[in-house]
């Protein structure tokens, strides 16, 4: 299911010496150029939410710890087995 | 782009089903490989497994089903790697965590999929966190 968000202008401050810099180079959109590394770094940060909720939930901790424990036990059993 | 997910990430997937993990196990730029025992000890603990994951063990069952649509691998194809210095070092920092490297070694994969701190530190070029993009 997708949603449909309205286009927002928003206005940033840079410095100066940047916006100095920017002007000499006329022929770059500047304005996509902050939007592409604005969405790349919330996307990120997202991301980085997402992984820390996983990371955070003790139902998970708790599950791999066993199942890691009960799988490694599997597998040795298996190995052990066959160069016996 | 071939990767192997150790415990941590399964068990991600299985409790998040609608999670981040979960939505990286839809990538169709990676082919995704699960150590069968892993799904084998999940099997036949479902019940213990169900009340962790706080679920009813058939709906365990299906999401386990789900991971068994990636690519297995199995005892078999992990044997000839068992002694491997890889794996050896791996089974120094936890026995546990041995299987997922001979698993790498067994379907030659890029990555193996982990949250462990462990793995992460001991083997950084082969261990991620975050499976990166495949080159276009």
């Amino acid at each position: 299911m997708s949603r449909s968000v309205a286009s927002a202008k928003v206005t940033f401050e840079v410095p100066g010496e940047l916006r100095e810099l920017m002007a000499k180079h006329p022929e770059v959109n500047w304005s996509a150029v902050f939007r592409e590394a604005l969405i790349r770094h919330a996307r990120t940060l997202d991301i980085a939410k997402q992984i820390l909720e996983e990371e955070e939930d003790l139902r998970i901790a708790k599950m791999t710890d066993r199942l890691k424990r009960g799988a490694g036990a599997r597998y040795r059993k298996a190995v052990d087995a066959r160069r016996a | 782009m071939r990767v192997v997910l150790d415990a941590s990430v399964a068990v991600a997937a299985l409790i998040r089903p609608r999670g981040w993990t979960a939505a990286q196990l839809a990538r169709s730029d990676v082919e995704w490989y699960i150590p069968t025992f892993l799904l084998d000890e999940l099997e036949d603990h479902l019940r213990e497994f169900a009340g962790m994951a706080d679920v009813s063990p058939s709906t365990l069952r299906l999401r386990i089903e789900s991971l068994r649509s990636k690519r297995m691998v199995t005892d078999e194809r992990m044997k000839p790697h068992h002694d491997d210095p890889i794996v050896r070092q791996a089974a120094t920092i936890d026995p546990d965590d041995a299987p997922y490297l001979a698993a790498v070694l067994a379907v030659r994969a890029d990555y193996l999929w982990t949250r462990d701190k462990e793995l992460l530190a001991a083997f950084p070029t082969l261990a991620v966190r975050v499976v990166p993009l495949s080159a276009p």
